[in-house]
């Protein structure tokens, strides 16, 4: 069976693309402005007709048809296909417009549905074909593009005539394909066929005589047609318009005809317009006529069977008589009506979609359908001896074991008798997947009502089951997350218009009412405070328009104590289509909304003393980024704070220190503390103008919730190093000053000990010479001359002295000509004979190599230290000590004096320690005064060798 | 006796030189007022006794002393100076120098010693 209907399947196709290539080479025999546009197009009238008749799956012959007349037409296979496919989509297209619109392969039975046909399966329809052709035609280079319009018009018109004038011949011959004509009507439609065709050949043919050319004589057709719809019907006057458009076109393009115009094309355009006018006039008419006789028989029946009623009363006397011999006959028709009914039963169990069996008494299946081999993932041999009771791979039980085949409910069926119903099992196939069905098995018996067999309906419900199971598990989980949320204190609640008739426990706690009180409220409203209601009440209102289907927010509440508190609420209709029904959830966030206030406040304050900080701040994450940078530093670096923040904080560094930086900064996130950054290290910051200036930074650790951040306070310190740099060049420039004073301090003093020593002590000198040789002739006896040299040399002496020490004093002559040592040995002695204080010296074992500036500033420290002890130490002692130790020289006084107090501070302001502390600073040497009250005090001075 | 005296000063040499020819047994055998002089002509002269001053024209009298004081019979040395502080008279006695003395108080002792020097003979008897 099922091969024959494969047979007739491919037969058909076959069958419409022979059609198909036949009318196609008709038609193309009249293609003008194009090989592949022709003005009729036949091919189109088939195509659609046969989809309509035969059905979609059709289509196979149609591609065939089309592309073996396009290929042989064009040459070209890859444009064939391409208008294959647009011939192919436009039969297709058009069907399904006919039969979503105009009533599919009735469409002429109605002269609304004839209408609409005319335009969709005409007008609508076949634009499909002509724009994917041309285009394919003109993409290939097989027509131009300058032609598109006119090639794709004659397309279009050529496939709209096709669908115009062969679908409905086709359609309704294949409706009504036998002639049922007798006597006087045969010989009617005989006349009215030659009239039709003499008056078609009358007019293309150009038989007539020149001076009745010209004549609209075409028009005497519409009575020719009008005639054939009323006396015959839609299916004749199809026919006619058939026929009459084969002499139209043939005559046309042949130069016959009244349409004929100077283009070939234009006048086949023009009989299209003639025919597509018969064919709708004609179609219509009839529709409206077969309209009519339908209603007009309707009424006859009806008049005709109450009449029959009439007479059937008045017969039934006699009909009872004649009913033996009519059961005979009825029987049979009964027969042939079962048969028929079973015929339409198996059709109908074939195309169900629940899986249907049957079984013969001794559990051999007979029978199935294709939903039951679907179900059981195979086919079972019919009548297999191998195979009793089921189809299926394994069966099993609803809680897996498996169920013998001679347990299932078939073979209790055949056992017993009795039907099984809504029996569920799992049924496995072959390849080991699984589904769940309901077993309904119904024994068969025959008319003596033995058992002959059993038919068992198999519904497959496994999707049903498996959304069972999900929905089980989903509300299983909802109330596992309602549970959860009581125990987090989150309010669950249901709330249907404005009363809730749901709420956890959390939600009573929040709302500080037991379940009872809360669920007998007149109306939740109760719990907001009155000011807040109004905006509320507009949301819900909304809501229940289902206008929101889901919100969250906050807002305040009065609990039954009557304390507000602020609560985080989100709300969800539950069902969109009963928008009244909210699931809400309610949360008491008055403690966090406090900390946040509190945390806000605390920000603020903490913002605004950043921003008041003389200095630039910026803040830094764990990772480098700028979390904050204040005014401050947007000013220092030029930046706006938007483009630092969230920035590496190395954008703020000179290039070249940014790899240190980096490591510097991982190094002090492991260790935070609060410290300046790069002790000792000239740091420098980069402005956003790429120049960079001095800066001093401090860092200090900021613990928050969110990890370490660090707080860097930058400081530009341009001015500073600007003000230092000028203090020190004025420094030195000031040490140079007082150091050439000193020297030309020196000098002179040493140019005037040399002068009194030299020219006054020499002079001195020669005085007493000369004094010595006039004594020498002084007589002995002249006492008084006598006396009076000896006070003059003595007075001499007396000023040699002088003279001496005052030089002495200005420069001594022994620091030039001895060196340091003699001379501080021999200034020590001095000291000790001037003052009476007993003044020890140890001096350096070698002697010691010393330039004239060094010597003269260690002598005239050491000098000014001995006055110093003279004056102000009440000492009995001094020790001397000068020593080269290493490169250095060092010159050590100590006394036994007094001392005094704050050594250190005293040294930064007594003027003399101070010019000698200048003097060994020029020198780059130190100086340093120790002193403790009662023990001495000891000056140190250290030069370099 | 010969003697030589090194002495910057021009007038204190003359009147040094006068005071000294009068003893008797001495002769001034030259005199210069720089080291190089004074050295190049005690060489030249050969003198018993030298009168050294300190400070020069050009170099001090150590330069002289120095050069000076060699063996082979060198000259008795008398420092005469206007610095007569131990530290310089440690220096010359040091470096060979035979008295050492104060030119503006001390002449008469430095006079006394020449004059001993004369009566003694030859300078090497002392030291």
């Amino acid at each position: 069976m099922k091969l024959d209907r494969r047979l007739l399947y491919t037969l058909s196709i076959l069958g419409v693309a022979a059609l198909y290539l036949a009318a196609a080479k008709l038609g193309l025999s009249l293609a003008f402005l194009n090989r592949s546009a022709t003005a009729v197009w036949p091919p189109t009238g088939i195509a659609l007709a046969a989809v309509l008749v035969l059905g979609y799956r059709v289509w196979p012959g149609i591609v065939i048809g089309a592309f073996l007349a396009n290929v042989t037409t064009s040459g070209s296979v890859p444009v064939s296909m391409a208008i294959t496919v647009g011939n192919t989509l436009e039969a297709i297209f058009g069907a399904w417009l006919v039969r979503r619109f105009a009533n599919g392969r009735h469409a002429f039975e109605r002269p609304s549905d004839v209408f609409k046909f005319a335009l969709l399966a005409g007008g609508v329809g076949t634009l499909v074909s002509p724009t994917i052709g041309v285009t394919s035609l003109a993409l290939s280079g097989l027509a131009s593009w300058a032609d598109y319009g006119v090639v794709w018009l004659t397309w279009w018109l050529g496939d709209a005539m096709g669908a115009l004038v062969v679908t409905p011949t086709v359609i309704l011959w294949a409706n009504q394909p036998v002639l049922s004509l007798r006597g006087r009507r045969v010989l009617e439609a005989v006349l009215a066929l030659a009239t039709a065709i003499l008056i078609a050949f009358i007019v293309f043919s150009g038989v007539l005589p020149a001076s009745l050319k010209g004549l609209p004589i075409q028009f005497v057709l519409f009575p020719v047609l009008v005639w054939v719809a009323f006396r015959f019907g839609q299916r004749e006057v199809a026919t006619v318009v058939l026929l009459v458009s084969l002499f139209a076109v043939a005559g046309t393009v042949n130069g016959y005809g009244p349409f004929i115009l100077p283009s070939e094309n234009s006048s086949l355009l023009l009989v299209q317009t003639y025919m597509g006018v018969l064919g709708l006039t004609g179609l219509g008419v009839a529709a409206v006529v077969s309209e009519r006789r339908i209603i007009s028989d309707a009424l006859r029946r009806s008049r005709d069977e109450l009449e029959q009623r009439v007479q059937e009363r008045t017969r039934s006397l006699s009909s009872a008589v004649e009913e033996l011999g009519t059961q005979v006959a009825e029987r049979k028709r009964t027969a042939d009506a079962l048969q028929r009914s079973e015929r339409r039963i198996r059709e109908i169990i074939e195309a169900m979609p629940v899986a249907v069996y049957v079984c013969d008494a001794e559990g051999l299946i007979t029978s199935f359908n294709p939903s039951a081999a679907q179900l059981w993932g195979r086919e079972p041999k019919l009548l297999d001896t191998q195979e009793r009771y089921s189809g299926s791979f394994k069966i099993h039980y609803p809680d897996g074991r498996e169920m013998p085949h001679s347990e299932s409910p078939m073979a209790q069926v055949l056992r017993t008798g009795v039907p099984q119903r809504n029996q569920e099992i799992l049924i496995e196939r072959p390849d080991a997947s699984r589904a769940t069905a309901l077993v309904n098995a119904l024994p068969l018996t025959n008319e003596e009502g033995d058992l002959v067999g059993a038919i068992n309906c198999l519904i497959d419900i496994t999707e049903r089951k498996e959304s069972e199971e999900a929905l089980r598990r989903e509300s299983e989980l909802n109330e596992t997350m309602v549970k959860a949320q009581d125990s987090l204190g989150e309010g669950v609640g249901i709330v249907e218009g404005d009363h809730l008739v749901f709420a956890n426990d959390a939600l009573c706690k929040i709302y500080g009412y037991s379940r009872a009180e809360l669920l007998a409220l007149p109306s939740y409203m109760d719990l907001i405070p009155s000011d807040q209601r109004p905006p509320l009440l507009d949301r819900h209102a909304r809501r229940f328009r289902g206008e929101i289907p889901s919100d969250a927010g906050e807002a305040t509440i009065i609990r039954k104590d009557g304390r507000r508190i602020a609560i985080e609420y989100a709300v969800k209709i539950l069902d969109p289509h009963d928008p009244v029904r909210l699931f809400t959830i309610v949360r008491d966030v008055t403690a966090r909304r406090k900390e946040r206030e509190a945390l806000q406040a605390s920000e603020v304050k903490f913002r605004g003393l950043l921003e008041s900080a003389p200095d630039a701040m910026v803040i830094v994450d764990g990772e480098g980024m700028i979390v904050f940078a204040n005014s401050q530093t947007e000013k220092l670096f030029g930046y706006e704070r938007d483009e630092l923040h969230g920035q590496s904080v190395e954008m703020l560094i000179p290039e070249r220190f940014r790899e240190q930086h980096l490591v510097d900064r991982i190094g002090y996130f492991l260790e935070p503390e609060v410290r300046a950054m790069g002790a000792g290290l000239e740091l420098a910051g980069l402005r956003r103008d790429r120049s960079e200036f001095p800066v001093d930074i401090s860092l200090s650790p900021l613990k928050t919730p969110g990890g370490i951040l660090v707080t860097a306070t930058i400081r530009d310190i341009t001015e500073r190093k600007r003000a230092e740099l000028e203090l020190q060049t004025s420094n030195s420039r000031l040490r140079e000053l007082t150091s050439r004073l000193q020297e030309v301090r020196e000098e002179e003093r040493a140019r005037i000990a040399r002068e009194l020593h030299d020219e006054l002590g020499q002079a001195l000198t020669a005085l007493k010479f000369d004094l010595s040789t006039l004594t020498a002739g002084l007589p002995e006896s002249d006492a008084v001359s006598q006396t009076r040299a000896r006070t003059m040399a003595e007075q001499i002496d007396v000023t040699v002295q002088a003279v001496r020490r005052i030089g002495s004093e200005l420069r001594p002559g022994m620091l030039d000509d001895l060196g340091l040592a003699a001379a501080i040995e021999w200034q020590a002695q001095e000291f000790a004979a001037r003052t009476g204080i007993d003044c020890r010296v140890t001096l350096p074992a070698r002697h010691v190599d010393l330039d004239r500036e060094k010597a003269t500033a260690v002598f005239r420290v050491f000098q000014e230290t001995l006055t110093n002890v003279a004056r102000h130490s009440n000492a009995t002692s001094v020790l001397v000590c000068l020593e080269a130790v290493g490169n250095d020289l060092r010159l050590e006084v100590r006394d036994n004096g007094r001392g005094f107090e704050n050594a250190g501070e005293q040294a930064k302001h007594s003027l003399g320690l101070l010019g000698m502390k200048e003097r060994a600073e020029i020198l780059h040497g130190s100086f340093d005064v120790s002193s403790v009250i009662g023990q001495g005090t000891t000056v140190r001075m250290i030069l370099p060798l | 006796m010969n003697v030589f005296i090194v002495e910057n000063s021009i007038s204190l040499r003359d009147r040094l030189s006068l005071i000294l020819s009068g003893l008797a047994g001495v002769r001034v055998v030259g005199h210069a007022g720089t080291a190089v002089e004074a050295v190049q002509k005690i060489g030249e002269t050969a003198p018993d006794v030298v009168i050294l001053d300190i400070r020069l024209d050009e170099g001090t009298g150590y330069d002289v002393l120095e050069k000076i004081k060699v063996p082979n019979q060198p000259p008795v040395v008398v420092v005469l100076t206007n610095y007569p502080y131990p530290q310089y008279r440690a220096k010359y006695m040091q470096a060979g120098a035979d008295f050492f003395f104060d030119k503006s108080t001390e002449l008469d002792s430095a006079l006394d010693v020449l004059k001993g020097l004369g009566e003694k003979g030859p300078p090497d008897g002392l030291s």
